[in-house]
Formats: C-alpha cells, structure tokens, sequence
C-alpha cells in the first residue's frame, strides 16, 4: 500500500470521529481535506519546522523534535513542512522519520529555495536529508525565481516525480505577485500567512483559491507565538463553549481552519502536548461563517 | 522584495535553546580547551605588569588563535548548522587572526601599549570580563560551567576580548582590533535582542564603551586621560 492511499484510507476514520464531535450550531468541518486538483485527502493540521526543528546535530533536540513527530504520527500524521531555508529542519526530520521508521503517514512537503540553475541540487540535497525519493508537494518558496522554477516542479510532476506543485508566501509580503501566478499557473497548492490578526488572504487569495480549485496551507497561524502570547489572559470569545475549545490557540486554529477555502494549517511546536492538542482541534465543532465574523470582531476588540 | 517588510525577528533562525546548547556540545567535544584561551589571557594580564610598555608576544599570538578557532571550530563547525548566515562570517575570523598576529608579531616591537590610563583601565576590565566573567552567564540561563561562552570557542567574548586589547595597544594593532570585533558585537546584539536575551546588553555595553573611549580623539576634561596623552 502506497502512502497516498494510506492516507486516502485513513479519512474515512478521521470522519466517522469528526461526526460523532460535530455539532449542529457549528460549521461541519472534516478533520480531513481535499487537495482540489488530485482528490487527495490530507489530515487539515500538518507541522511546520520553521525555527523549531532547527537543531543542529544536538542529540538532545533531535530527540525532542522526533518525540513531537512521533506525536504528531500518532495523532494521524499528516503534512510535514520544511525548506533548505529552515537550516538544519531538513535533516531533523529525516533523522525522526528513520527513527520512527512511519514515513506512510507522513505528506511531505519541502520547497526550492534558490535560482533555477541550482534547483535540481537543491531538490536532491533535500530528498536526502529527507531520506524520501519522491515528495507529495514541492513547493517555490517565497517566489524565488519563480517562473523557471514552477516550470522545473511541473516537469518532475509530469514525470510522477512529484505529487504536487506549489508556490508560497508568508507575513503578507508580495501577495499581488501571488494572486497573478495562481490566477495564471496550474499550481495545486498556495501557501499563505493567515490568521486572526493576518486577514489580508480573505480578500482575494483566499477567494481565488477556492474559485481555481487550490489548496490553501496556512503558515505562522500563532505569528510565531506571538499572537498567543498577546492573547494570554485575555477572556476567550463566549461561543468557546459550543466550539469545545479551552484555549486561544484552539480559537485561533479554529478560525482559520473554518474558512472554507483552507485545506490545512501548519502550526510548528517543539512540544508534543500543544501537538496533541492542535492535531485534536479538529475533532470538535469548527466555526462557520458568522461565527468567525464574531471571533474576528472579538479579537479586533482586545 | 521589500526589506522594510522584514522585522529582526525575522532573521532569527534559530530558537534560543538550540542556541545556549551549541556552546555545551562545543565545549564538551574538547573540553577542557576551552579554558585555555581564558587562562592564556591572564597570563598575559601579568606580563603587562611586568612589561607594561610593549605588545607582549603572548596575547597577540593568544588573540590571534582565539579568533581562528572561534572561525574555524565554533562558528563553522557548530554555528552554521543552525544559521547558515553564519558560514559567509567565517573568513572574517581567519583574516582578523591573520591581522592580530601579523601586526602584533611583525611589528610587535615597534608597537608601544597606550598610555592612556583611562584606555588601560577599560580595555583590562573588557579582557577579564570577557575571560572570566561570559563563562559564569551561563549559570543565569540554567547551564552549568560547560554550556559557558569562553574566548576562543564563543564569538562574543572572543570580540569584547579584541576590544579591550585594542583599547590597551595603540597605533596600526589597536586600529586593527576594532572593525571586526565592533561587526561582532553588534550582530551579536541584534541576535540576542531578536533572541529575547539579557545578554544582548553586554556586546551593546562593550560597544558603548569602545566609542565612549575613542570619541572625541582629546578629553582634556578628563585629567588623567589628558595628562597621558
């Protein structure tokens, strides 16, 4: 059995859990997603490892970072993130992925990150510290020589190299650029920045996504942190009740996985309590539409 | 790409755990090494008494080592696997170990030590600071003697130690222990700003200090200073 349809297999279970937490005054929202372009599902919570997978070769880190994506496996795996940006991130999550020897529920998703004359390299470096041949999504990361590189990515796609192509941004830079490559370019994936406090995507991208028929990653859903630490304390919104959620980062992954144009979300943690408890986000109630209008106004009132 | 999109944290790679533990995996791997460069230094500290007017062979051959290991073991062994940022900093380190040792062993004895006493004083409290005081910041975050930054194996002690020597030579070899120190300290600090870290005031302080001893050329206000000079 191949990992495409391990996960595929996988999503009726998550469903049937999804349906037994849903409730009737929430959105019914899967704890799985489809990639519009190829009818995969993938968990709708994967990992980032900007920052926190970055670890060098310190023995006592690595073995944190393999603990969390030993969790994160065990609650369903799903999207692992990375990028040769990320330093040593790549080679992290090889390092845990050959110690769990689980890669079947793993979707792996790296970029390029360098002009295209150095792509190719780059891409075999990557699948090395990866120890994986072949990778679900690739991505362009940050628009780095776009052109030659998307042309490089759909190349390996067509040649079943490659599971999926796309293209990423985050902190809300260069989203003109975004929305004329994913208007013009058969991308399956867009990576963005949106979160609470980062709504700029639900003007267009968000919007044209869904229209195009791509599947949206969420990065830096907690700003690195940041967002949380400004909400410590602060009251959560009354409907967190109905929406099960005891925490403002359940809120604040609730809101966005309840837009219905994202497909996942990748929140990067070095604990495997707060995996545990973003992976279970999406077993109870997700927000609809009015609700997060409220949860927005909320936060705009703290 | 628009940089006034970037804020310093986000050129932060790195958390600052992964960061403290670099400095424990580097000095376990050669301990007790580390010490060296400290002890080598106060060795140096008293043959200044004893031969106060001349660049004592000893500390620029000890300075000149220290930043060659700093380049070569810590910060391209041990530095770049979590900033890679850090790999285009490390011929900077062999050519201000070139420097140190260059002027200091070439022209050694023609170069006389400042007779500043304010200079003396500043540059001797930035070298024993530097020696033995960074190793001991590592008891505030957790760590014990071994997760300690000492001259030789850590960037920032071996810059502020450059700096106080350079305040203690005078002419070409204290002109030569600025540039690179003072980048140093100041990429230093913004990493340990970005970090969250207290300890981003010591390379600010070390900074400060340097430019409060060299600004203006003349302090005929200050007497002793002025008298020396």
């Amino acid at each position: 059995m191949n990992r495409r349809a391990v996960i595929q297999g996988m999503a009726g279970v998550a469903a049937t859990a999804m349906l037994t937490a849903s409730s009737p005054a929430a959105a019914a929202v899967s704890a799985w997603r489809r990639i519009p372009s190829t009818n995969v599902q993938i968990p709708a919570v994967g990992i980032g490892s900007w920052i926190t997978f970055n670890v060098g070769s310190d023995p006592v880190l690595l073995d944190r970072s393999t603990r969390v994506i030993a969790a994160f496996l065990e609650e369903g795996g799903g999207m692992i993130d990375s990028s040769p940006m990320y330093g040593s991130s790549q080679a992290t999550i090889g390092h845990a992925l050959e110690q769990l020897g689980d890669a079947g529920r793993v979707f792996s998703a790296d970029k390029v990150w360098t002009s295209a004359a150095d792509a190719r390299g780059q891409l075999e470096q990557t699948g090395q510290r990866w120890g994986i041949g072949r990778f679900d999504l690739l991505q362009v990361h940050n628009l780095v020589d776009w052109q030659a590189n998307l042309e490089l990515l759909f190349a390996l796609k067509e040649t079943e190299q490659l599971g999926h192509v796309g293209i990423t941004t985050s902190h809300g830079r260069r989203h003109g650029d975004l929305e004329r490559i994913m208007a013009t370019q058969p991308v399956d994936f867009v990576q963005l920045t949106y979160n609470l406090a980062d709504r700029e995507a639900e003007a267009r991208l968000l919007p044209l996504a869904q229209e195009k028929g791509i599947a949206v990653i969420v990065n830096r859903p907690f700003r690195r942190g940041a967002l949380i630490r400004h909400l410590s304390g602060k009251p959560l919104p009354a409907m967190a009740p109905e929406l099960k959620a005891e925490s403002w980062a359940q809120i604040s992954l609730k809101f966005i996985l309840g837009h219905p144009a994202v497909t996942c979300v990748i929140p990067a943690t070095t604990r495997v309590d707060h995996v545990r408890e973003n992976k279970r986000v999406v077993l109870a109630p997700m927000p609809d539409a009015a609700m997060r209008r409220d949860l927005a106004a909320h936060f705009a009132d703290l | 790409m628009n940089w006034l999109d970037y804020r310093l944290h986000d050129f932060l790679l790195f958390a600052p755990d992964a960061y403290w533990r670099l400095f424990e995996q580097a000095n376990q791997g050669v301990w007790p090494l580390p010490l060296a460069f400290p002890l080598l230094l106060a060795i140096c500290l008293v043959a200044y008494w004893r031969f106060k007017r001349t660049v004592p062979y000893l500390a620029v051959g000890t300075l000149g080592m220290a930043w060659a290991w700093c380049g070569g073991f810590f910060v391209d062994r041990w530095y770049v696997q979590i900033n890679w940022l850090a790999s285009y900093a490390v011929p900077a380190f062999y050519l201000q170990a070139l420097l140190i040792v260059g002027l200091g062993i070439i022209w050694g004895r023609r170069q006389e030590l400042t007779v500043s006493t304010w200079r003396r004083l500043t540059g001797l409290i930035l070298v024993l600071g530097a020696s033995f005081l960074y190793p001991v910041a590592a008891f505030t975050r957790g760590q014990g003697i071994m997760g300690g930054e000492f001259v030789g194996t850590a960037t920032d002690p071996t810059a502020v130690a450059t700096l106080g020597f350079g305040l203690i030579a005078r002419g070409p070899l204290a002109a030569i222990c600025l540039p690179i120190p003072l980048a140093v300290c100041v990429i230093s600090f913004l990493t340990l700003w970005a970090m969250g870290s207290w300890q981003a005031t010591i390379p600010l302080a070390a900074i400060a200090t340097i430019l409060i001893s060299l600004w203006p050329p003349s302090k005929p206000s200050i007497g002793a200073w002025a008298a020396d000079r």
